[in-house]
């Protein structure tokens, strides 16, 4: 005996997998921070996702955004998302 | 960029005919000044002469200024991209660089490399490498648009939109449109080195007036996070990154249904802020007038406060930029579950949307009541008179004009406030 997805005249299972409904409505998280601000390293077409060990990867220290970056990671916080705008 | 080593052995950014490696690179991100690239080659393990499928390259860019190492990227330049070991698949892997590219050439390539500066020998200590500085590296022109799209079509969708630096009109005004888009809260900071007229004619003069902007300003001197020595001038600095990983701390304690407590706004006594050795401005002072003058231009300050329990630095309001003496949206708490509830049931409605009607409507409606019981449960949102004594009320039905196609979802709910008041009447009496 055959075990089918589309069972004809013959004997045989009809069976097409299972159907996964085991997947309760979850609320997504609120865990996201982005901090937008003039850096002076880094890329501008996308955000990156800055944790301490990657706080290089945004230049120089004296400036405001950084050190907002360095203040939200030093609460604890594991990594924050971070877009680099350029001058306007 | 090119790295190349010459057949001479010189390892530099200047291509020549008969290079024998050649690193064609570009990086997602622009440097700026202050970078160098190191250059070192070694031999894979076992290998004595150098041919291009054995010699190792380490390429390490690395702040001049701080000396940290920005990206280091290391493999064999002579093997293709779908050999792990090879220079093009580690780099690629990193996602750092949008394109590289590897030539090399075996004629003279032994003697080349051995006589390069940058070469380590097997069994050598390994420390010889070239470094190269880098040219100045600028990003193009600020394009709003581009900002626009990269944050509003990004993954995962961000929960807040910080702002730190106000001043840049243009930017803001972009915010705004992408705090539209995503409906979620935009936190913006006013220059710390302001007046108090300054500041209040700044926030007056970008009028948001939506209750999604919040403005706060921090006219405190602390030690800066650079700072070397106890006796270094303290400087103004900026509070919203601080704030901001409070709120994502405060986010992630959700309960046991997923819910996260932002019906407690961050501010106030329980939630400090701790830079190191703090102190007030000595040209701000915050007395009635100049609190009136802020609390009109809805700025919330940050600054030390004497309670019963000793002295804090906090953020002293909870208001939002919503034009209303009386409304929910001027509180921030408010706001943001009135956001964060929007926002889910719009997630829910997008997740069983295209199904059939009846079953769009029992599904829908079941997540959505579920949803709004636990938020509910959780304290954010509170029993009103107006919804019968409910904390929320909402009909999902079947649009009469269309219902075939389209259902109609009315919902109302009442959200947890915060105090910013008290009125306190006390007499005293004789018997």
């Amino acid at each position: 005996m055959e075990t089918t997805p589309i069972i004809g005249s013959a004997v045989g299972i009809q069976y097409q997998g299972i159907t996964d409904r085991s997947g309760s409505a979850s609320a997504a998280g609120l865990t996201n921070g982005l901090i937008v601000g003039d850096f002076s390293r880094g890329r501008v077409d996308q955000p990156m996702l800055i944790t301490k060990d990657t706080l290089v990867q945004l230049g120089d220290t004296t400036k405001p955004a950084y050190q907002t970056v360095a203040d939200c990671l030093d609460t604890g916080v594991p990594a924050v998302l971070v877009m680099r705008v350029s001058q306007s | 960029m090119q790295i190349v080593l010459s057949s001479a052995g010189v390892v530099s950014l200047t291509p020549a005919a008969g290079d024998l490696i050649t690193i064609d690179y570009e990086l997602h991100s622009y440097l700026g000044d202050g970078v160098a690239v190191e250059v070192a080659l070694s031999l894979a393990t076992g290998a004595t002469a150098p041919t291009p499928a054995n010699t190792i390259a380490q390429l390490t860019w690395r702040d001049t200024v701080t000396d940290k190492i920005i990206y280091r990227v290391s493999g064999i330049v002579g093997l293709p991209i779908d050999n792990p070991k090879s220079l093009l698949s580690v780099a690629d892997a990193t996602d750092q660089f949008s394109s590289i590219e590897v030539t090399t050439v075996s004629t003279g390539f032994a003697a080349a490399v051995t006589g390069s500066n940058a070469y380590n020998a097997p069994n050598s200590l390994g420390r010889n490498k070239v470094s190269l500085t880098l040219p100045d590296d600028q990003p193009p022109a600020f394009n709003a648009d581009a900002l626009y799209d990269a944050i509003t079509l990004m993954e995962p969708k961000p929960s807040y939109l910080v702002l730190p630096d106000a001043d840049d009109l243009v930017v803001m005004e972009t915010m705004q449109r992408v705090m539209q888009t995503l409906n979620v809260p935009l936190l913006v900071e006013l220059d710390p080195t302001l007046t108090i007229d300054q500041a209040a004619s700044q926030i007056t003069a970008i009028d948001a007036q939506d209750h999604r902007v919040v403005a706060i300003w921090n006219p405190t001197l602390s030690r800066p996070a650079t700072a070397t020595s106890l006796r270094g001038a303290k400087k103004t600095r900026r509070a919203v990154g601080q704030l901001v990983g409070k709120m994502l701390l405060r986010n992630a304690r959700v309960n046991s249904q997923g819910i996260p407590p932002i019906d407690t706004p961050v501010a106030g006594h329980d939630f400090p802020f701790t830079f190191n050795s703090m102190e007030m401005r000595p040209d701000v002072v915050l007395n009635n007038s100049a609190l009136e003058k802020l609390a009109t231009a809805k700025i919330n300050v940050l600054r030390r406060l004497k309670f019963d329990t000793g002295v804090r630095f906090v953020l002293s309001d909870v208001l939002t930029q919503y034009q209303s003496e009386n409304s929910a949206l001027r509180l921030i708490n408010s706001m943001e579950i009135i956001c964060y509830t929007t926002n889910i049931v719009l997630e829910i409605l997008k997740r069983h949307m295209l199904k059939k009607t009846t079953g769009f409507l029992v599904d829908a409606d079941r997540d959505i009541g579920n949803f709004l019981s636990a938020c509910a449960a959780a304290g954010l949102l509170q029993p009103a008179d107006d919804l019968g004594g409910q904390p929320f009320t909402y009909a999902l039905t079947a649009d009469p004009t269309a219902p075939f196609e389209r259902v109609r979802l009315v919902m109302q709910r009442r959200p947890e406030g915060a105090v910013r008041s008290v009125i306190f009447d006390e007499d005293v009496v004789v018997k």
